[in-house]
């Protein structure tokens, strides 16, 4: 044959696939709605929603009236700048600690006892911050937050003693006199003793933390994994389980036979909740390994991942009803994962995510789960109300939605009737 | 035993556009029938089928299966049926026993269901292969599974799109035989299959093409209309002259005549039984030697042509008409 025809030929085979390859996408706008949109969307909210200021901590400041520096502690909110909302002063230290263990308010800011008598001995006064975040990027903005607004009490409270001080300049030499009468020359040696950065820096701060925070960056991500990993593999598994069926013409058996669509989800979910425990257990394994310890009741715990694995089969579910294929449905799958790891607060904590764009987060059954596991291990409580009731929500939502899909496959055809 | 059709339909149709469905279907089949739908590929066996099961909502006309619209069977009617699709419908995944528990279990059987399984085995020959996967199962293994899956529950109403489609002819003997059990013991059976030899099995047969059922009736029965009665071969002694034989093919007994060669010619009769002693007589009158006269029972096949090429012959009369008017 000769080399132009062998050329030619090898052309024509090659444009066969060219041709078939964009035939079969252009005939598949789920497919690239899917694969381009998707992401697109997703990243697009993201970038809409996302702000680099975090939310302002709710703070609580505990003062005595009585305090020499009321005055400035009156003004401490201003100090510490827009990271903060002050939301009450007070003089009830254990009320404030209830609150703050309560995640009414954010951080407590406990100003020094007395502090003129701390610095008369020679020592910092120094205020207490206390937190409750478990997010390591969140403690060191508290930790970060706390120097900086201290550091500002200082600046004030020195620059409120020298506009003091020159103020009554001209009568420097009558306080001389004065002090010299009333035996003040002890307090003036003490001034000159005094080391000079606690003249400078009066007051100092200390962070504590309510609950012990995770020891290492890992983990913290661990309940996340833990979470999104389940949470996928409900999900992939129940969506492909139905489309596959669907694909294999076996549904039709299953809208023939006795089979009911309760019947059909009551055992399915039953099979699927069974291996993502198995998953969940052994992903468990592995974060205590790893040194996480569950703090909190660990029923507390095994309902919340019981609740992600329900949920996110009620989502497969749901899903699969969109799938017309086994990578449609994957497809689906992996758009749920992207949309995890950027909305539920598993990378970012959801505070940096604006409130309309926060919304996405609670169609994601992770946001849930992440959350509830962080109060349950780190924090030692039970997960809050609103999490377990927006879960147990979820998922009941999602049975619904789970029920319409399979009613399609697996109802008599009575509901398909025509009127 | 109820004296209610089993299945009745009327009129029943569902159009897929482009003259593609079934149009004006009428069945009646009673319990303990096995009825056969046989027809070429794309002629709406499993449209009909499909509509009969509730699979499809027709367009119009109506259908009782079990004293119910297929489209209202509550669960236990449905516990009553059972279906085996065209293409097989099972797990890949699972091996054919596991594939064959499955089914069991949708249907309701209760557990204890070893011994069933074991018989089922035996009759379709599946004893070597029930632990193979059914991905790596044949054709054949598969289309028998189906059929194992259909029958296990042991319903009253069976429904079998090609059932024997892909099996050897002994096996395929085997499946009849059990099919004539079936309905022997009250079941009954619709049964669709491309091999329209296999209409001798059925009690009535519906002759389907191009969506519609052209003839319904007794496998004898369909003989009859496909030639316009019975078949008999009338083998001369002598070649007969042309001018005697057309005198026969005029009398009114005689609907059709062909010659099958010099010596033998072929008559459609109402009863070929009484007429061989009148084609005799009629012989001895034109001196002509009758060596044999015997019955011809047309295969399935030729009556299968001879239906359809019927069919076309009447559309084609329509049509001149249509055109004419």
């Amino acid at each position: 044959m000769p080399a132009e025809e062998r050329y030619t030929a090898a052309l024509i085979r090659s444009l066969a696939f060219v041709r078939k390859e964009l035939i079969t996408v252009w005939r598949q706008p789920r497919l690239m709605a899917t694969l381009v949109l998707g992401p697109f969307l997703i990243l697009f909210l993201f970038g809409l929603g996302y702000r680099e200021t975090p939310e302002p901590f709710r703070t609580l400041i505990v003062t005595q009236d009585e305090d020499s520096f009321s005055a400035e502690i009156a003004d401490l909110g201003e100090a510490l700048g827009a990271g903060i909302e002050l939301v009450e002063r007070t003089d009830d230290a254990e009320s404030a600690r209830r609150r703050l263990a309560n995640r009414e308010v954010d951080l407590v800011v406990i100003a020094p006892d007395d502090a003129l008598e701390t610095l008369g001995r020679g020592e910092h006064a120094t205020f207490t911050v206390l937190h409750s975040e478990i997010d390591p990027v969140l403690t060191s903005s508290v930790k970060l937050l706390a120097r900086l607004g201290v550091e500002e009490f200082n600046r004030q409270v020195l620059t409120g003693l020298i506009e003091t001080a020159q103020s009554e300049s001209e009568q420097a030499d009558e306080l001389v006199a004065g002090i010299e009468e009333t035996g003040g020359s002890d307090a003036l040696e003490r001034v000159q003793t005094t080391d000079p950065s606690l003249l400078v820096s009066p007051f100092a701060v200390e962070t504590d933390a309510l609950v012990e925070p995770p020891s290492t960056q890992a983990a913290f991500y661990a309940p996340g994994v833990l979470v999104l990993l389940v949470q996928h593999l409900a999900l992939t598994f129940a969506a492909l389980s139905l489309v596959r069926e669907r694909e294999l013409g076996i549904t039709e058996i299953y809208r023939i036979s006795p089979l009911t669509v309760r019947e059909t989800l009551a055992g399915k979910y039953l099979s699927f909740l069974i291996l993502g425990l198995f998953l969940a257990a052994a992903l468990s394994a592995t974060m205590l390994l790893l040194g996480v310890e569950i703090q909190g009741p660990l029923w507390s715990f095994t309902v919340i991942v019981a609740l992600v694995i329900l949920a996110s089969l009620g989502l497969g579910f749901a899903l699969s009803g969109l799938a017309r294929s086994d990578s449609q449905a994957v497809q689906y799958s992996m758009v749920v994962l992207l949309v995890s790891i950027f909305f539920t607060g598993f990378v970012l904590p959801l505070d940096q995510l604006t409130a309309p764009v926060r919304w996405v987060s609670y169609l994601v059954p992770g946001t849930y789960g992440i959350g509830g596991l962080h109060d349950v291990i780190f924090r030692g409580q039970q997960a809050r109300p609103e999490l377990m009731g927006g879960l147990l929500l979820y998922a009941a939502v999602m049975a619904v939605l789970a029920w319409l899909a399979l009613r399609r496959d697996v109802q008599p055809a009575r509901s398909r009737k025509l009127s | 035993m109820s004296t209610e059709a089993t299945v009745s339909a009327s009129g029943l149709t569902k159009s897929f556009g482009n003259d593609a469905g079934v149009f004006d279907i009428d069945l009646e089949v009673a319990a303990g029938q096995i009825v056969g739908l046989i027809g070429p590929s794309g002629s709406g066996k499993t449209t009909t089928v499909r509509l009969m099961t509730g699979l499809l909502t027709p367009d119009s006309g109506s259908i009782r299966v079990l004293g119910q619209d297929p489209l209202e069977f509550t669960t236990s009617t449905r516990a009553r049926i059972g279906y085996m699709a065209q293409d097989s419908v099972f797990f890949p995944d699972l091996t054919l026993r596991e594939n064959l528990d499955f089914a069991a279990s949708v249907f309701g059987v209760p557990y204890r269901r070893k011994k069933r399984i074991e018989a089922m085995v035996e009759i379709l020959d599946l004893g070597e292969v029930m632990d193979r996967m059914l991905g790596d199962a044949s054709g054949g293994e598969k289309r028998r599974l189906s059929l194992a899956a259909t029958l296990f529950h042991d319903p009253d109403l069976v429904f079998l799109d090609e059932p024997t489609a892909g099996v050897d002819p002994i096996l395929r003997r085997r499946l009849w035989d059990h099919f004539e059990r079936l309905s022997g013991s009250g079941r009954t059976l619709i049964v669709t299959t491309q091999y329209v030899g296999e209409a001798a099995y059925c009690d009535f047969v519906g002759v389907l093409a191009s969506g519609r059922v052209i003839a319904f009736d007794t496998p004898e029965g369909l003989r009859r209309r496909a030639f316009a009665g019975e078949l008999l071969d009338v083998v001369f002694a002598t070649p007969p002259h042309h001018e005697d034989v057309t005198s026969l093919s005029a009398t009114t007994e005689v609907h059709n005549l062909i010659w099958l060669d010099d010596h033998t010619i072929r008559v459609s009769v109402d009863d070929a039984g009484s007429f061989g002693p009148t084609v005799v007589e009629w012989a001895r009158e034109r001196n002509a030697e009758i060596e044999k006269t015997e019955p011809y029972l047309p295969p399935f096949d030729d009556v299968f042509v001879e239906l359809v090429a019927t069919l076309d012959q009447e559309r084609d009369r329509e049509s001149t008409v249509a055109d004419a008017g």
